[in-house]
């Protein structure tokens, strides 16, 4: 694979690198074995158009078709420090998430804001709250009830991703009650005091 | 000096995998060797990570069956907590990954497995292809390759039905220790019970009837792939009263339970100096490339040091749903069944 790259990388017009992985190094960045690169260290200065990265994990469809619409088109699109098209990437994950001005909760599977628990929307720069997955059905925090993880940003898979591992080490902190139904062994004195150790740690917002 | 024949990159897989078989005089197989010519070293990635973060990780090891790996590393950590999830998230969690399974089992015979019989349109990607030994008639050909684009869409639609309940599909986002961070309501499920009709409308009425076709055609492949003989599963699709297909062996023909603690993984042949022969729950995962002797980055995993074969032939035939025979064709056969039969469990879970 790295012979092809090298190989037609430079012949090549226009190259998309597809995915968090072969944008920033993705899931397999930690290990110290494989010594994976990115498309763009692999062939910086070397490309005729400069790369255009497409990161998420997965890839989205959508960034993916309708870049190679726009290159066809129109020619390469408006790209960001990061090399990723303005148009897809424009701002954090949280600037359009619709749970912004929704109450900040305490554990995952309630309706509200998960800022206060780790939600990594604030450093995640995607579309995905506008073009959702799978054909707008849902995505990782509206109906899903999930935070954000970060896959599309430089730093995944930067963990812990649940409540910024403080809930760590104890079941009932990290109640999962699937909405509102009997979840087991959740116990809500643990929750509480987890937030407030959180909420104590962390900035203003 | 035996004749060699090499197939790298093995098309049509999700994997990255390298065949070479060497050949007698009489074009016999005498030695075959699989590479697997993919590392990522992602047990070592999970080390000193925290647990949870598992659940994430895990899926990005494959985008075709991601759920498999939410679904194992949430249990792992549960039952290491000492915590069992409520029946309506477990019920919830098997919906996803049955769901998971109807569009898998779909792309598996039309978009992988199909073009090894048929010839498709003389249009990328169907061409350059295979084109040896032929034999379905054109009009079933065009039959075929209509359902294989209709499957396209019937699959895009099966995740859609599993990323209303999911997040999003590959790499799920609403299982989590505890259970499942989605509430379910009413508005959401009719929404998937029209998906599920779509697809199982398909199953019903195309793969079904598309298998039949491919099975006549070639009915003697009925007779080849026979494989090891023994299968095992670990059981999948949990439901309050046991799962939909449990967990079991079939040892020659001879049913027989699942100890965990008699998985042992080999390294003789491949890139790791980390010793051979370990339990996974003690696994080591030393890369060490270029070693002599090896040629593959699996292990070899080994049940009391019998090769086991395991998914659709293998969980249909120790449950009883499947007649038990074994080859090529069965295991295409079986594959279908499957389909129908989680289609049909989707109906009974979703109510």
């Amino acid at each position: 694979m790295l012979d092809a790259v090298n190989e037609l990388g430079p012949k090549a017009k226009y190259i998309l690198a597809i995915g968090t992985c072969a944008s920033f190094g993705g899931v397999v960045k930690p290990s110290t074995y494989t010594g994976i690169k990115t498309v763009k260290e692999v062939l910086n200065g070397r490309t005729r158009n400069p790369i255009i990265n497409l990161p998420a994990c997965p890839a989205h469809p959508e960034t993916m078709v309708g870049t190679v619409v726009t290159l066809l088109t129109k020619g390469l699109p408006k790209l960001d420090s990061y090399g990723r098209p303005t148009q897809y990437y424009p701002t954090t994950v949280h600037n359009n998430c619709p749970r912004r001005h929704t109450e900040m909760v305490d554990q995952y599977g309630a309706f509200g804001c998960y800022r206060g628990i780790g939600c990594k929307g604030p450093e995640t720069t995607f579309s995905c709250p506008l073009l959702k997955w799978n054909n707008g059905v849902n995505w990782c925090i509206d109906k899903a009830d999930m935070q954000c993880i970060s896959c599309a940003s430089p730093s995944f898979p930067e963990g812990p991703f649940y409540y910024g591992g403080m809930g760590s080490g104890d079941m009932g902190s990290g109640g999962m009650g699937s909405g509102g139904m009997d979840s087991g062994g959740t116990s809500s004195n643990q929750s509480s005091s987890i937030v407030n150790s959180i909420k104590s740690k962390s900035k203003s917002y | 000096m035996p004749n060699t024949i090499t197939i790298d990159p093995v098309t049509r897989v999700e994997g990255h995998l390298k065949v070479k078989v060497e050949l007698d005089s009489s074009n016999k197989v005498t030695t075959a060797y699989m590479t697997g010519n993919l590392f990522r070293d992602m047990e070592n990635i999970l080390k000193d990570r925290h647990p949870w973060d598992a659940i994430h990780i895990t899926q990005r090891i494959c985008g075709v069956c991601p759920v498999s790996h939410a679904i194992a590393s949430v249990k792992a950590n549960e039952q290491a907590m000492g915590f069992t999830p409520s029946s309506q998230a477990t019920l919830q969690r098997t919906v996803i990954q049955a769901g998971n399974y109807l569009q898998d089992h779909i792309l598996h015979f039309y978009h992988l497995s199909l073009m090894d019989y048929i010839i498709g349109p003389q249009l990328n990607p169907w061409s350059p292809g295979y084109d040896v030994d032929m034999r379905i008639n054109s009009s079933n050909t065009q039959r075929l390759i209509n359902n294989y684009l209709e499957g396209l869409k019937v699959r895009r639609q099966a995740q859609e039905m599993v990323a209303i309940l999911a997040g999003r599909v590959p790499h799920v986002m609403s299982i989590a220790p505890g259970g499942v961070t989605m509430p379910l309501e009413a508005g959401l499920i009719t929404q998937m019970k029209s998906y599920l009709a779509t697809v199982k409308d398909f199953i019903n009425n195309k793969y079904l009837p598309d298998v039949e076709i491919l099975t006549s055609a070639y009915s003697d492949y009925f007779t080849i792939g026979q494989g090891p003989g023994n299968f095992l599963s670990y059981g999948v699709f949990d439901q309050a009263d046991g799962m939909l297909f449990k967990s079991g062996r079939l040892a020659q023909g001879v049913s027989e339970s699942v100890d965990p603690e008699k998985i042992s993984e080999y390294v003789q042949y491949s890139y790791y100096s980390s010793p051979s022969g370990l339990n996974p729950a003690k696994g080591q995962t030393t890369p060490a490339y270029g070693k002599s002797g090896a040629y593959t980055w699996l292990k070899a995993p080994r049940y009391e040091e019998q090769v086991y074969e395991l998914g659709p032939l293998a969980r249909m035939n120790i449950n009883g749903y499947y007649n038990g025979k074994v080859s090529v064709m069965d295991r295409i056969k079986a594959r279908a069944l499957e389909t129908q039969k989680i289609a049909e469990a989707l109906t009974g879970w979703m109510n």
